[in-house]
């Protein structure tokens, strides 16, 4: 009775993982860049783990969702509120158009498409200069304070007060695709995952279905970007830039697909250590890569799976009884 | 017993090329309602490209597949399992990390309508579904492997599961292309029985190459050869007739 | 007049480069289902050790003969140790690995060589311009298209007239049947996956005295290779060839007279061919 009452791990563990991010981390602002690459990383993990869809357009989403968000609060002035709005209404859009001309193919063919929409909208941004201040990016993007009805949630003017901005975005969003994996149409995705003929065959409209599932995660993805503009005053052009995506699709990867907290994990090792590494040794990228090289292959499941191993392990070591149980939160049972 | 029983599938002229080649040519048939039909003939007969017109997986070069009194002939395949037809698959095609009582939830799942695109509440809450893969887990016997992932069941029962994937959809007919391949004796055994007793609440149709299955338990058998439909009638007259067995002969010899 | 002749021209030579990157990248592809992303790495190498090489030599030509095979032998080195574990696992997991690899090998570059580009001289063969009249174009780059034809003749001739050639293009329709006929298909994957790193470091060699050596060109190199990948065809000697040369010339020519649209419209090509007509110009359904 009392396994009903609690959310599930998963939850707890977020809700843990943000309130220790910004005690445990050099700063609240590392904290920060965290939590919006957790969001962008879940917005990949959606497709990539949940529906098995390789896409390289997260930069779109993310760099659009940026652009949108940053554009809105300079020239519209309509405050966080609005920026972000601006952001959820741009980046389904363009979700909506790549995904569904991206969905037409299927497999390499999805995957290269993809590819193509990321680097067209790259050289549209950077030609769109007087818009998107092209290679310069587009600075000075204010941030006031978050209010509603006149009344002041959030200065945004501290970083700890930027970071709960994020952590709070990150556990709605959490909370949402938590939702989304474990309902009918979570379930739907896993079994066009599986073997999306049979889907067909049992009629499920896939394409829709696909289609859906690539606009939702635009959106997650999208809200990082916004967050990104606010937190850096600034949305650079590398938002949008392919190289973005890989990073995205690294972390995804690297954090484990089987589960969203992978996504935490593998958002959080790679900002961190990122940082941490580049600032004892600019050529930190070699250990990444050696990094990648070790995980596609002998940890394909990710640090996800690291810490399910280490969990198995400990409780077969201390049973305790009645203990909440490990949900798989990815197909199964 | 009532009136004269009705069609349920009715396939007229249906023709199919592949360039210059017809795998299909002005084939007709009607299948009744509640009834098994099997179709028969050599390897390359067009058994599979007839088949694949049937489930939408293939579109015809002329003639019209009429299902239930509608014609069907160029609805894309997800939206014939809506409309009542379940498909079986000849190559085993499960979602093999699945679970049964998933898969078979899943094939449930997908007649909601709507309500498979529900994002909110939590799967098992969609009652429709759970209970009729509760039915249809039953009626294939594989209750005690509810929790077995697809991929680690015998292929006895994949097979099961296979016919099972197609009745979990509520279908007013079943399309089994060959249900019993790579199947041990005893296993075929069990699922000619359970073809048979389905004949009382579905129509069949059956792709099949095991000729003790078909001659037993067919109402109705069409045999193809070269594309073309060679003869059809009940089970001793077709195993009598001189034309089906040059057929078979004919191409193996 | 001649604004345009030069334009086709340099449009024909990197054209030429496209292809050698591309045909590699294309047959790894088609003959293996093996998506390679350290492929502009092994470009990157290329252009680094024709600097090198030439800096320590004083011979642009040893670069060129010795470079590629090192890049090759590494190649090869790379496929049997553990490249050839990831053939039958999903794409992203051989994504991952070959950026794992372009970047281990894109920061051992940085490492060794500096983060900052260098110049590369052409051989002194071809230095300097050819005149006609009042047109002139630089000799190297003549050279290059030269010689990156009689290569694409060589190689050309290598896939017709040659036994590996022969299983080369029956592994690109099936390597099941390929191995059925007691072909050692790992064999054919190491000699294949080297060949094709060797050619995209010769491309490499080949480019340094045009474009220079950069760290940070291995990207660049590979994104073009897709797009000629794609719009030739996959698994395409004639579709590289094709869709490399096709490339290369509306690029340049492009350039000159519209210089951002350029780039959107290779994309929206690519786009294209994907959408429209995905076997490309010359690839197979």
């Amino acid at each position: 009775m009392l396994r009903r009452l609690l959310p599930a791990p998963a939850m707890l563990a977020s809700i843990a993982a943000v309130v220790v991010l910004p005690l445990i981390l050099p700063s609240v602002a590392m904290a920060t860049e965290v939590v919006v690459f957790i969001i962008a990383t879940l917005g990949c993990n959606l497709l990539l783990g949940y529906v098995g869809l390789l896409s390289f357009g997260q930069a779109i989403s993310f760099g659009v969702g940026a652009y949108a968000c940053g554009l809105a609060l300079i020239h519209l002035h309509i405050g966080v509120w609005g920026g972000l709005f601006a952001a959820l209404i741009c980046s389904i859009i363009a979700g909506l158009v790549v995904g569904a001309l991206s969905i037409q193919k299927r497999g390499i063919y999805f995957v290269m498409l993809t590819f193509a929409f990321s680097q067209m909208f790259y050289f549209i941004a950077y030609a769109m200069a007087e818009v998107t201040g092209g290679d310069n990016g587009l600075l000075n993007v204010p941030r006031p304070p978050l209010t509603v009805f006149g009344v002041t949630l959030l200065s945004l003017g501290t970083p700890l007060s930027m970071y709960c901005l994020a952590a709070i975005v990150f556990l709605v969003l959490f909370v949402f695709l938590h939702r989304l994996v474990a309902s009918p149409f979570g379930s739907t995705l896993i079994a066009i995952r599986e073997n999306e003929e049979r889907a067909i065959a049992v009629g499920y409209n896939t394409r829709i279905f696909k289609i859906i599932a690539f606009v939702i995660s635009s959106w997650v993805t999208g809200m990082a970007g916004a967050l990104y503009a606010l937190f850096l005053n600034f949305a650079p052009l590398s938002n949008i830039d392919v190289s973005m995506s890989e990073r995205i699709i690294i972390m995804t990867i690297v954090g484990g697909t089987n589960s969203l907290f992978g996504s935490v994990l593998g958002a959080t090792f790679y900002v961190v250590v990122g940082n941490l590494l580049a600032s004892v040794w600019p050529r930190w990228l070699l250990v990444l890569g050696i990094i990648l090289i070790v995980v596609a292959g002998y940890l394909r499941g990710g640090l996800w799976s690291g810490v399910e191993w280490t969990w198995q392990r400990l409780r077969a070591r201390w049973p305790v009884a009645g203990a909440v149980e490990q949900r798989e939160d990815r197909g199964g049972a | 017993m009532s009136a004269e029983p009705r069609t349920a599938l009715a396939v007229e002229g249906l023709t199919k090329r592949f360039g210059g080649f017809a795998a299909l040519k002005h084939v007709s048939f009607a299948v009744r309602e509640h009834s098994i039909h099997s179709l028969i003939g050599p390897n390359g007969a067009g058994k599979t490209t007839l088949f694949n017109c049937l489930t939408g997986a293939l579109k015809p070069s002329a003639g019209r597949v009429v299902f239930a009194g509608r014609d069907i002939t160029h609805l894309p395949p997800h939206r014939r399992a809506r409309i009542g037809m379940g498909r079986s698959f000849q190559v085993t095609n499960l979602f093999q990390n699945l679970t049964v009582f998933e898969s078979l939830r899943l094939a449930a799942q997908a007649q909601t309508g709507l309500a498979a695109l529900d994002f909110v509440r939590p799967k098992e809450l969609l009652r429709r579904a759970v209970a009729n893969a509760e039915v249809v887990l039953d009626r294939l016997g594989l209750g005690p492997y509810r929790d077995t992932k697809a991929g680690e069941l015998s292929h006895g029962r994949q097979r099961l599961l296979e016919v099972g994937l197609a009745l979990a959809v509520g279908p007013s007919l079943l399309l089994l292309d060959e249900p019993t391949a790579g199947m041990g004796v005893e296993d075929i055994g069990a699922m000619k029985e359970l073809i048979a007793t389905l004949a009382r609440d579905y129509t069949i149709v059956l792709i099949e190459h095991n000729m003790r299955v078909v001659l037993d338990i067919s109402d109705m058998i069409t045999v193809m050869h070269l594309g073309e439909v060679l003869v059809e009638g009940r089970s001793d007259a077709v195993r009598r007739d001189d034309r089906v067995k040059a057929a078979y002969l004919g191409s193996e010899g | 007049m001649n604004l345009y002749l030069i334009q086709v021209l340099n449009g024909l030579g990197i054209g030429m480069i496209y292809f050698l990157i591309a045909v590699g990248l294309s047959v790894i592809f088609g003959i293996m289902n093996f998506v390679n992303f350290a492929h502009g790495a092994f470009y990157l190498l290329g252009a680094y050790l024709c600097y090198a090489i030439a800096a320590a030599t004083d011979s642009f030509w040893l670069a060129l003969a010795v470079g590629p095979l090192a890049i090759g032998a590494l190649a090869w080195a790379a496929e049997t140790r553990f490249l050839c574990r990831l053939y039958r696992v999903e794409h992203m997991y051989q994504i991952l690995v070959t950026l794992g690899l372009a970047l281990v090998i894109q920061e051992l570059v940085v490492l060794i060589w500096g983060p900052i580009g260098t110049h590369v001289s052409a051989p002194a063969l071809f230095r300097g311009v050819l005149s006609y009249g009042d047109f002139a174009y630089p000799k190297y780059r003549l050279f290059v298209i030269g010689f990156s034809a009689v290569l694409a003749l060589t190689l050309w001739l290598l896939l017709e007239r040659t036994r590996y050639g022969a299983i080369l293009r029956a592994g690109t329709e099936s390597t099941e049947m390929v191995s059925l006929l007691g072909i050692d298909i790992f064999r054919l994957f190491s000699l294949t996956f080297a060949l094709g790193a060797y050619l995209a470091g010769l491309a490499g060699v080949l480019a340094a005295p045009i474009r220079g050596a950069e760290p940070f060109m291995g990207p660049e190199a590979l994104t073009i290779a897709f797009v000629v990948v794609v719009i030739g065809g996959m698994g395409s000697f004639a579709g590289a060839l094709a869709g490399g040369l096709l490339v290369g010339v509306v690029q340049s020519v492009m350039s000159s007279l519209w210089s951002e649209g350029a780039n959107v419209m290779i994309y929206v090509a690519m786009a294209l061919v994907i959408l429209l007509r995905p076997r490309g110009l010359f690839g197979r359904t």
